[in-house]
């Protein structure tokens, strides 16, 4: 068994356009557990395309790994309760849209999927471990790029839509991306997360890497250290990306290391997932901890935390939220709004605690603005760049205007679209013009928002645009 | 300040009138937003957002125009002093002079401009936009300082209106709106726009009892002492103008095109290169100093606001296009072909057009090989103008209008091409 090393001085590939931000109110590296509380919840925000069939009802009882929820149009796809308890409460949004599975945690009774010894890992062969994955709930954080829904699982044969058309042909994935790296502003410092978990971290990429059909990869970014017990996992292949946002998108990883052709998908993990993954492979059971951060001006503890997986917004804060605060479950530039009472999904590692920004600035267009930041040239932190650490607002810092061509989303897209004819195309739902000016390829990072001096939602409305695509078919 | 313009918004939402002016909430808003940060935060990811917004986009052209805008208004007196034979006048003097001139014609555009650009943003519901902060200097710096007043508020009407407006206003239009005024002006009021109009002379011919008579203007800062005595000496005959300040542009003295006259020689025996590069010459109140543009563009470069393909192209563009007319040059051909190449670039609009008026970003393309193809076409198109069609030897507004026309179609084959060459992530 030939030994990977990890290749410290592998020359890191370049990303056009990204950025590299760094910003104020960063998490600390720093590390706390939150104690265990009283509810967590299975909360599927972000699973786009979920039509849930609900497998327990409110007072039920749950061991920790029981099925919970079914997708109605795969039911291949499971989601598992993240803790044992009693079914609290089911909360629903609009239109039936399941919002979250409520559980008041008692005991701890973990349901066995049945363990694997380290070594065993390798030889168990793709159809047992994506029926594992199934099984254990799992396989929902596997997700597919372009579709940007959860993976097909391999095997599985959707119906056709009616009687008179053909089953579809399933897509397959074709290599699959670990993220071991985290570039968006603030999300939990990769090294935290693995941090005696390099075991099931390594345990995890064993068994992925019998998925898809192609390669492996493990994407770090440059400059950053790798724990050794990824290294002996062999066959999976090591990329190094600038460290720069978004290097952490499956999308972006993929523009730089293949293309894909038409049937096939990438999937992509975080590092957590793997872990869990790995927890699952190893030890049997679903795994309950996660490791979280907070950052945002309006946060008072800037630091990671050990918690529970499923949390509660509240309890991962435990603090006051002053009024007039924005809380956003995610990175800054890719994160959902939340609500204090709501609880974060199996994708979320992170809340941002931001104060609402609707400070008046007289004639800030003539000011020489040395705080502000901005990536255009027009402001000193967008001209000298360096170092310097810059805060950044909820403030929308202008109004909407109308697109003066300035070509700075162009400057910014880290897959070479020109978001501005994008867009144009997207807002005239011409679905073929969107197709060639490569709206696939949009990995909807929201740089080319972040940068419009006139306001546009450009990433709001490419991916309506998307959206579009996928209905018309 | 914060509180007062509270207090004003407070009022006009109340629709009471403050100060017993009559109740315009739509103008106390927009004047509001105007001058402070609008209070409007982000509703969706990306949570944050880059500091920069077209205000700042704009008032750094506009930053940038000043250069030139100051020369000019100088330069604007110098000439006036020029064309009594005073050339000694000190620059204080001069830029006095000039700002009596040049004051009127600004608050006449802005004005004007604001007026139109108030107007359609209230009936269209939306907020003043912001490219009138560049349109306005633009237009002042482009128009000779004589034109009469009523011309301007024609010219500037036409540009916001025709020029923007109809298209739906900044961001919408297909020409520089700028460059659509001045072009209205310079075919319906040709004899305001072109000939002896470039200097402001503080004397004026009056018909008095059927004879002609030379009195004082009333619009200048030059002792009523200095005029008269030029005054009579003009009368008495012994009057004498440097040729520098006769009236001509130097482009107009080059152009010319009369067998045994050659205009080369005329124009290097009253403007020496230096001359035209620092902007000692007759012309549009902006377009003189060479080397006050290239301060804007300066600033333009470091702050990225000014594409520097277009920029070079255009030079580029011009200096290779007068080359060839160089080397066409014959005997038979017009004295304007052997015109040095370089000479091209530091006269008439040539600089003022490429730095600020090619980079408009709104009527250029945007793909940067575009930038480049457009903005050697511009430099092309303006020097064929200026030596092939004697009637204009001011081609850089023709070449920059006709060019804009053409940039969408530009950008679509360079884009074509692009997408082409680009390799989809998936399928």
């Amino acid at each position: 068994m030939s030994v990977v090393r990890w290749e410290t001085g592998m020359e890191a590939i370049r990303i056009q356009g990204g950025h590299r931000f760094r910003l104020k109110h960063r998490p600390s590296s720093e590390c706390a557990n939150r104690e265990a509380p009283k509810t967590v919840a299975f909360a599927p925000r972000g699973i786009e395309g979920l039509k849930a069939r609900m497998k327990v009802k409110e007072g039920d009882t749950v061991k920790r790994g029981d099925l919970i929820v079914e997708h109605k149009r795969n039911p291949n796809i499971t989601f598992t309760a993240p803790a044992s308890g009693t079914i609290k409460e089911i909360q629903y949004g609009p239109r039936r849209r399941l919002d979250a599975v409520v559980i008041e945690l008692a005991g701890d009774d973990a349901k066995d999927f049945g363990s694997h010894e380290r070594g065993a890992l390798a030889g168990l062969g793709r159809e047992k471990v994506v029926e594992k994955l199934i099984e254990a709930g799992l396989w929902h954080r596997l997700m597919a790029y372009p579709s940007n829904e959860i993976a097909p699982v391999p095997g599985y044969q959707p119906p056709a839509p009616d009687e008179h058309s053909e089953p579809p042909v399933p897509d397959v994935i074709q290599s699959l991306y670990v993220s071991a790296c985290a570039t968006e502003p603030h999300l939990p410092s990769v090294e935290v997360v693995l941090q005696g978990n390099e075991e099931f971290f390594a345990a995890g990429l064993e068994v992925l890497k019998q998925i898809p059909l192609g390669k492996t990869y493990l994407v770090t970014v440059d400059g950053q250290k790798v724990p050794s017990a990824a290294s002996s996992v062999t066959g999976v292949t090591q990329k190094q990306l600038q460290n720069k946002y978004p290097a952490e998108n499956t999308g972006v990883q993929v523009y730089y290391t293949e293309r894909l052709k038409k049937g096939q998908v990438a999937a992509g993990l975080k590092a957590e997932d793997v872990i869990d993954i790995g927890h699952l492979f190893l030890e049997g059971t679903v795994r309950t901890e996660r490791t979280y951060c907070l950052g945002g001006d309006g946060a008072n503890d800037k630091k990671h935390f050990k918690g529970h997986i499923g949390l509660k917004v509240s309890d991962l804060l435990s603090q006051d939220v002053a009024e007039d605060t924005r809380l956003i479950a995610g990175g800054i530039l890719t994160g959902l709004t939340v609500g204090a009472d709501d609880y974060l999904s199996p994708y979320d590692s992170a809340v941002q605690v931001m104060k609402e920004d609707r400070e008046r600035t007289l004639l800030h267009f003539v000011r020489l603005g040395m705080e502000a930041f901005s990536l255009h040239r027009l402001w000193p932190s967008g001209l000298l760049g360096g170092d310097k650490e810059y805060e950044v607002t909820t403030s929308n810092n202008g109004e909407h205007r109308a697109c003066i061509q300035c070509a700075k989303c162009i400057d910014v897209c880290p897959t070479d679209l020109m978001p501005n004819i994008v867009f144009k195309a997207a807002l005239s739902g011409d679905i073929e013009k969107m197709e060639q000016v490569g709206v696939i390829d949009c990995t909807d990072c929201g740089l080319c928002t972040f940068v419009c001096p006139s306001k546009i939602e450009l990433t709001q409305i490419i991916s309506d645009g998307k959206a579009l695509i996928k209905k018309e078919g | 300040m914060h509180k007062l313009l509270d207090t004003l918004l407070e009022l006009a939402k109340n629709k009471k009138s403050p100060f017993g002016l009559p109740p315009n909430g739509a103008l106390i808003s927009a004047t509001d937003a105007g001058i402070r940060k609008v209070p409007e935060v982000t509703h969706r990811a990306p949570h944050a957002r880059d500091a920069t917004d077209l205000k700042r986009v704009m008032i750094t052209v506009t930053m940038a125009l000043m250069p030139a805008m100051i020369f000019g208004m100088y330069n604007v007196g110098r000439n006036s002093y020029g064309s009594i034979g005073i050339t000694d006048a000190g620059v204080v003097a001069c830029f006095i002079e000039g700002a009596v001139h040049v004051l009127p014609i600004a608050i006449i555009v802005l004005l004007t401009g604001g007026f139109w650009e108030g107007l359609f943003a209230q009936l269209r519901g939306h907020e003043v936009a912001e490219g009138f902060l560049v349109s306005a200097p633009l237009i002042v710096m482009i128009v000779p300082p004589t034109i009469p007043w009523w011309q301007l508020v024609l010219g500037v009407s036409f540009a916001v209106v025709i020029g923007k407006e109809v298209f739906g206003g900044t961001g919408m239009n297909i020409l520089n709106p700028a460059l659509v005024g001045r072009a209205f002006l310079f075919f319906a009021y040709p004899a305001q726009m072109s000939g002896d109009v470039w200097i402001a002379r503080p004397f004026k011919k009056v018909v008095e009892n059927g004879a002609d008579k030379i009195v004082a203007n009333w619009q200048t800062t030059i002792p009523a002492d200095k005029i008269s005595a030029f005054i009579d000496k003009m009368n008495a005959g012994s009057a004498v103008v440097p040729d520098a300040f006769s009236g001509a542009t130097p482009l107009a003295v080059a152009a010319v095109n009369e067998p045994g006259v050659k205009s080369i020689e005329v124009l290097h025996k009253t403007w020496s290169a230096q001359d035209m590069f620092l902007g000692n010459i007759p012309g549009s109140i902006g377009e003189v100093s060479t080397l006050a543009l290239l301060l804007g563009l300066v600033i333009l470069l470091i702050t990225g606001v000014g594409s520097w393909r277009t920029i070079a192209g255009t030079f580029i563009g011009g200096f290779v296009m007068a080359f060839v007319m160089n080397l066409a040059a014959g005997k038979s051909s017009p004295e304007f072909f052997s015109l040095p190449a370089h000479e091209h670039l530091i006269m008439g609009g040539f600089a003022l057009g490429a730095i600020f008026m090619a980079t408009d970003p709104v009527s250029s393309p945007f793909h940067k090989t575009s930038k480049w193809i457009y903005g050697f076409l511009i430099g092309v198109l303006c020097i064929i103008i200026r030596t092939i069609n004697p009637a204009y030897p001011e081609g850089m507004m023709l070449a920059i209008l006709f060019m804009n026309v053409f940039a969408p179609l530009v950008d679509h084959y360079v884009v074509q091409a692009a997408l082409k060459r680009r390799f989809p992530n998936a399928e």
